[in-house]
């Protein structure tokens, strides 16, 4: 009987036994070292690593030696780590810090109901705000955790993270600005201090010493087990100058800050279940002897060309000529049209073109609904009188007319903001309560805990709930009069301009159909009536169509031979459910998405030779020279020799990814479907605003730039770029090295190509915390086969 | 200091060698729409000529073939103290002649204490012109030139400079506005002259970069020594700047004007586009120092413009340019008219040096610019450090103006000027005519009496040559000059600054009766040869300390112990035993901490002793 006990006992109990014996064996990341590089390449990182360094007192030794020895001699280092999506900053740092699907598109995003901006790299409004206990977060970390998607640290409690410096940024040590200062002075000799002023002193090194000197000190404090350092040095010298002996030494200078790191982790107690792991955002287009050439599309969207438009930016055309460049808050400038027509004069209440510039090989492009333009032209002329007694009736019927072709359209998403409204109303009334109740005082205690900073956050959330609240009512105010005339009882002089069209608003997203027609003023001869008596819509108004006319823009100044005259590559416009690319009339392709039934993404490339908005298109035949240059690129992997049959078929993003990844265009088409399509899943619910949000965050369209091209205008960066789908610019650095009770393999060369959204989960996987919600692919290389 | 600057930035000067980026990224597609594609090319064709200097040194001079020249042309020469022998350990780099560099004559520096007086003289020295005299000997007309530079003491040319600001101040300026302004403009004028010659001579050796001849005589540190040094000579503190910082510095530098060349050329580029204008870049060896705008002649009916940046008048509007005689060329059919030329290498802003519509219009800027501080600091003795709402009212003006794109950095202008001359002088890829359009324009520009023709520097460098060559074979001239350096230099490592300074000043105060001992000439050579090697060694121990933990992942410990072994084979220096002690506590390698330890130990035993 006892034995029969024991015996169910021991059964009964063996699971959990088993459980507790393989997690005991199981190695395991106890704490996590982020070295975060800006726009580091993968491609210099392995050519230096390589190279053996010069002179006899370093024989046997690379350029890269800490590199080398750290990751490639004892850590795994992947090969072929690409960004996925825009190979940008603030969306790529947004992926690998969350590991779930674009939340943030662009380096900066606009609401296109009531243009509200969100700069996600300008720090000083933060900083600002941070030390008025106003904010707790970096702007992108604001928008991530409204939509519920938590950060990489958030799953350590506060106080056992250590955060630098960095775009997703919580909290801030401002006390560090303070401590870089001694960090410059103290323990130096005079001598190198004189040194160091006489050739250029700079205090940008010494905020990042200041911060790897924290580093270092945190990892001495067993209890924090997440830590990070993020250096944009690279990327900022890249921008500036292509000279290799420049870049390298900014290269040579995170190689050391690598040997440090990984010393100062060998000498904790945590040593053997540390991994450290060196990460970067994208790559970067920059070859020595070419200098990438820019482009001034804001000049060109002001211009008669580009429609005269007031262009909304969030940074001052050659920034560095201004006074008003020196502001460092700024996160909205209009750059006036001095060719506009109809809306002369009007820059500060009707910019009708936004856009995002920042990362240079791209410009993502909103312009004003192409209906709201007709309706506006067409009140001008009635409410200042322009129209004669004959064409009155006939300017009167087509404003209807316009009204009435988009009324549904509008008053549907107009009743859909209103209930929104409705729910954030009572939001902000919860909202105020919590923050009425929260402590203005902290201890320090309260501090160290950081609820200062959790008080903050709840403060910023409720100004931001209410300036939404505002801003989204006066919107809403406008379309409902505008949407609520009766043609019976219309009485033009009876209203002013801005009482029927938004200001600074660009209203309802255009359709391909409104990009080609896209209505830019009266026609030259004024609004023309038709032998019917009706308002004749072709002539009475110039119409662009923006994707010939932006693939039609050629330089005359074109002195180098390795770059083309033509500064734009393609155009990407986002459908229901699918990509349409333009690079010409006869260089068309649309990007198909499907879902199988169990879940699975699939794409499909398909040339086209025209489409409509519901995506009904014609097909055409694989050439080369369709966008993304896939079908003609040697280093197309695919596994049958027929390449168009391979290329027409459904495949999976991993065999996409294979595939492509080498190519010219690397995981392109992953990246523009990430980038126009797939949008992340929520932790938590929130407010039905959310999802209108995220979709008028999102532009018209893209226009990506011809290689060694760029559409910087704040100033210039001949060094180099990125923003584009080049695999110099995607290609990043992704390298895991650890102790012996992480499991990390030692000197493995991972040749297998992932993405961004691959690194949350296998560094949560890696700690034994793997969470199965997240969409990306575990980095299976690094478990060997028991994973 | 990381060892990427022991290596003297390894990679710095190794040009394709080592760093030069593959360019896989190549457009074959890529088509141009332009003719007027950048001639990158250099025709020149550099050589160096190693003459022996009695005593154990030896001369290198680079020589150039100049276009439009029938006779090679000697542009700069350094002394190598190679100390008599054949190893490079123990070679240190002395002195540095940019050859087209003249002490001004007498007249010239009449002229140069003239203030508003800005226009170049014809002062010149005998036999400038041809660079003969009448006997024929050019070595015979020209005085024993004078080193731009002496790497073995850099900062003695800050202390004298300092002596002549003290001097200016306190005696000069009290004296009235003549004696003030008189002086002011002669100093004024001298650093200037100084400064074009230090810069002419950068602006040649970092042409000399990428050319393997060149680096089979001239060691990667010892271009990078020279470089930096000439760039730091034209700083006020610049030779105070120790040589560990020179690398570093020398990156810094590098960096700073790639980034200026390239946000220029860019910035120049876009301007052209926006205004309908041509943009052809120029330079040596694939690299764009300066850009030239053209305008087609079928391009002239009126247009929109912009001229901000640029500096030119309007070329839409200028009736001048319906008549045009000047230079012009025909290319893919249309007949082009140079309108100006600029350097890509100036802070914020391409310069403005030729102008071709209006060729006084930089040097009328140039004067109004130093008239301004002529009149400011000479005449009304307005200083900045002693006038606080001046300094004030001066700073906030000029933050302004240079914030809107104005070009007042006056020493980026000298290094602008300097490097077209350099540039006009060598380059053979130029249109001959245009090139003698452009040097005819940039005569014109010079502002300093005390300042050659550009027409005369060949003819003055090889004069100076021949002069320095006799200098060189005198043995009471350069060899007896390199045999005092030596002593001084010995005295360097043996005795203190302090120690040095009280034995100077002892013998000025006995004018002469007291004389610090001089070492036995036949020991100096030996003697020099350990301290210099000693010093090698310390200075690679101490990056090696400085370059972080775990030693033997960067260095070669067999190289590291050799040094260490060699230092306490010399008995080691206090000064190294900081690096040393640094190194055994970061190194894992049992060897190399053995040897600290003992070296270590000797020390502490010689310093019981």
């Amino acid at each position: 009987m006892v034995r029969a006990a024991v015996a169910i006992g021991l059964i009964a109990s063996s699971p959990s036994l088993l459980e507790r014996a393989r997690a005991q064996t199981r190695p395991e990341v106890k704490r996590i070292v982020m070295i975060k590089v800006d726009g580091l390449p993968e491609r210099l990182i392995e050519r230096y690593a390589a190279e053996p360094a010069s002179g006899g007192e370093r024989a046997g030794r690379t350029r890269l030696p800490w590199i080398e020895r750290v990751f490639g001699e004892n850590g795994a280092w992947m090969e072929n780590f690409y960004v996925r999506g825009l190979s940008l900053s603030a969306p790529s740092w947004s992926l690998l810090d969350t590991g779930r699907h674009l939340e943030i598109r662009g380096n900066a995003e606009y609401d296109r109901y009531t243009l509200r901006g969100f700069d996600y790299l300008n720090f000083f409004p933060f900083y600002l705000g941070y030390g008025l206990s106003r904010r707790a977060d970096m702007p992108g970390v604001e928008v991530l955790d409204e939509q519920g998607i938590p950060l990489l640290i958030d799953r350590f409690p506060y106080a056992d993270r250590y955060q630098s410096f960095q775009l997703f940024q919580r909290g801030a040590r401002l006390n560090r600005l303070e401590s870089a200062l001694s960090v410059k002075f103290a323990n130096r000799k005079a001598r190198d201090i004189f040194d160091e002023w006489a050739t250029g002193f700079s205090m940008t090194d010494s905020v990042g010493q200041e911060m790897e000197r924290e580093l270092l000190e945190k990892l001495k404090d067993p209890r924090i087990r997440y830590l990070d350092l993020y250096t944009g040095d690279y990327d900022h010298v890249a921008h500036l100058t292509n000279d290799r002996v420049a870049q390298f030494h900014v290269i040579e200078a995170v190689d050391t800050l690598i040997g440090r790191v990984w010393t100062a982790i060998q000498a904790t107690p945590l040593a053997s279940s540390t991994a450290l792991v060196l990460i970067s955002d994208h790559g970067m287009n920059t070859a020595d002897g070419v200098y990438s050439q820019g482009y001034n599309l804001i000049d060109w969207f002001n211009s008669t060309a580009g429609g005269g438009h007031h262009v909304l930016t969030n940074r001052h055309p050659m920034t560095e000529f201004k006074l008003k460049g020196l502001d460092p808050l700024v996160s909205e400038v209009i750059s006036p049209s001095s060719e506009a027509t109809y809306l002369a004069g009007e820059s500060a209440h009707y910019p009708t073109c936004v856009m995002d510039l920042d990362g240079n090989e791209r410009a993502s492009i909103s312009l004003r609904n192409n209906s709201l333009n007709v309706v506006q032209i067409l009140f001008d002329q009635l409410i200042r009188k322009r129209v004669t007694r004959g064409t009155r009736k006939a300017v009167i019927d087509a404003l209807f007319q316009t009204l009435d072709a988009a009324r549904p359209q509008w008053q549907g998403n107009l009743n859909q903001l209103d209930a929104a409204l409705r729910d954030l109303e009572t939001r902000v009334e919860t909202q105020q309560k919590r923050v009425d109740s929260q402590p203005k005082k902290f201890t320090r205690e309260q501090r160290d805990a950081g609820e200062d900073d959790e008080a903050a956050r709840q403060f910023s959330r409720l100004e931001a709930w209410k300036a939404e609240l505002r801003s989204y009512a006066a919107y809403g105010e406008v379309m409902h009069r505008l949407l609520a005339l009766d043609p019976a009882d219309f009485d033009p002089g009876k209203f002013r301009i801005e009482d029927l069209v938004p200001r600074k608003s660009l209203g309802e997203p255009n359709s391909i159909q409104d990009l080609q027609h896209y209505v830019v003023g009266p026609g030259p001869s004024g609004l023309v009536v038709s032998a019917q008596g009706s308002l004749d819509m072709e002539k009475s108004f110039r119409r662009i169509d923006y994707f010939a006319a932006l693939q039609g823009i050629s330089v005359r100044n074109n002195v180098q031979k390795d770059v083309a005259p033509r500064p734009i590559d393609f155009i990407a416009v986002a459908l229901k459910s699918s990509v349409w690319l333009w690079r010409g009339a006869d260089r068309q392709a649309l990007i198909e998405t499907r879902r199988t039934g169990a879940g699975r993404l699939e794409l499909r490339y398909v040339p086209i030779a025209r489409i409509d908005q519901e995506g009904h298109y014609d097909g055409a035949a694989w050439v080369a020279g369709l966008p993304l240059e896939i079908f003609e690129d040697p280093r197309l992997d695919v596994p049958s020799g027929d390449r168009a049959a391979w290329l027409s078929e459904w495949h999976d993003e991993r065999d996409w990814l294979r595939a492509t990844h080498a190519t010219k265009y690397s995981n392109g088409i992953i990246g523009v479907v990430e980038e126009m399509l797939i949008d992340p899943t929520r932790q938590s619910i929130g407010s039905p605003l959310l999802d209108r949000e995220r979709q008028l965050r999102r532009p018209d369209m893209i226009a990506f730039a011809s290689d060694h091209w760029n559409f910087n205008v704040r100033g210039f960066n001949p060094g180099g770029n990125h923003g584009s789908f080049l695999r110099v610019s995607t290609h990043s650095v992704l390298m895991f090295a650890g102790g012996a009770a992480t499991g990390i393999p030692r000197g493995v060369r991972i040749a297998q190509p992932y993405d961004s959204l691959s690194v949350v989960p296998t560094i949560l996987a890696l700690m034994n915390r793997a969470e199965r919600d997240l969409p990306g692919p575990v980095i299976e290389e690094l478990f060997g086969s028991g994973q | 200091m990381r060892w990427f600057l022991w290596e003297l930035s390894v990679p710095i000067l190794l040009g394709s060698a080592a760093l030069a980026q593959p360019t896989p990224d190549a457009s074959p597609q890529n088509q141009l729409e332009s003719s007027l594609e950048s001639p990158l090319k250099s025709g020149q064709d550099f050589r160096i000529e190693q003459i022996p200097v009695a005593g154990g040194a030896e001369l290198l001079t680079v020589i150039v073939r100049v276009p439009g020249e029938s006779a090679e042309v000697p542009m700069l020469s350094v002394l190598r103290d190679t100390l008599g022998d054949q190893d490079p350990e123990n070679d240190r780099l002395r002195y540095v002649w940019v050859l087209s560099d003249t002490r001004p004559t007498l007249l010239n520096r009449a002229a140069g204490s003239l203030p508003f007086f800005y226009w170049r003289t014809d002062f010149s020295h005998p036999g400038a012109a041809s660079g003969r005299s009448k006997t024929g000997d050019p070595a015979k007309t020209a005085r024993r030139p004078e080193p731009i530079l002496d790497l073995g003491s850099t900062s003695r040319s800050v202390w004298t400079s300092i002596a002549g600001s003290l001097t200016q101040v306190l005696a000069l300026d009290p004296e009235g506005a003549v004696v003030r302004s008189s002086a002011r403009s002669y100093r004024s004028n001298l650093e200037d002259h100084r400064r074009v010659h230090l810069l002419e001579g950068l602006a040649l050796l970092s042409r000399l970069e990428d050319i393997p001849e060149v680096r089979t005589l001239l060691s990667e540190p010892e271009l990078v020594e020279m470089q930096t040094r000439l760039t730091l000579a034209g700083q006020t503190l610049g030779g105070l700047v120790t040589a560990e910082k020179l690398p570093e510095a020398y990156v810094r530098q590098r960096t700073h004007s790639e980034e200026m060349r390239g946000h220029n050329w860019e910035l120049l580029r876009q301007k052209a586009e926006a205004d309908g204008l041509y943009f052809e870049p120029l330079g040596f060896n694939q690299s764009a120092t300066h850009a030239l705008l053209w305008i087609a002649s079928a391009d002239r009916a009126e247009r929109k413009w912009d001229g901000q940046f640029l500096g030119i008048a309007d070329p839409y509007r200028d009736p001048r340019l319906r008549n045009w005689t000047g230079y012009r060329e025909v290319r893919d059919g249309r007949e082009m008219i140079p309108l100006a030329l600029y350097a890509l290498e100036y802070p914020k802003v391409p310069l403005l040096l030729v102008d071709f519509r209006d060729s006084h219009s930089p040097k009328r800027r140039e004067m109004i610019r130093h008239a301004a501080t002529d009149t400011i600091s000479g005449v009304l003795g307005i200083s900045k450090f002693g006038n606080w709402p001046f300094l004030v009212g001066s700073t906030a003006f000029n933050f302004v103006r240079v914030r809107h794109g104005a070009t007042n950095d006056r020493g980026g202008r000298l290094k602008a000027y300097s490097q077209v001359r350099e540039w006009l002088a060598l380059d053979g890829s130029l249109d001959p005519a245009l090139r003698a359009e452009l040097r005819k324009r940039l005569e014109i520009m010079g502002v300093n009496p005390m300042e050659e023709s550009v027409f005369a520097e060949a003819a003055i460098a090889q004069r100076q040559y021949a002069a320095l060559i006799k200098y060189a074979q005198d043995p009471h001239g350069l060899p007896a000059r390199l045999e005092r350096d030596r002593q001084a230099e010995l005295a360097s490592y043996e005795y203190s600054a302090g120690e040095r300074f009280r034995m100077r000043l002892a013998k000025v105060a006995t004018l002469g009766l007291y004389s610090p001992r001089a070492d036995d000439p036949r020991t100096v050579d030996s003697k020099l040869d350990e301290q210099r090697r000693i010093a090698k060694e310390t200075r690679f121990l101490e990056t090696v300390a400085k370059s972080g933990p775990e030693t033997e992942v960067v260095w070669n410990m067999n190289e590291v112990r050799r040094a260490v072994d060699e230092l306490a084979a010399s008995h080691i220096p206090a000064r190294s035993a900081e690096a040393v002690a640094r190194i055994m506590r970061q190194t894992n390698d049992e060897e190399t901490r053995a040897l600290c330890q003992r070296a270590l130990l000797n020390l502490n035993a010689a310093g019981l002793e």
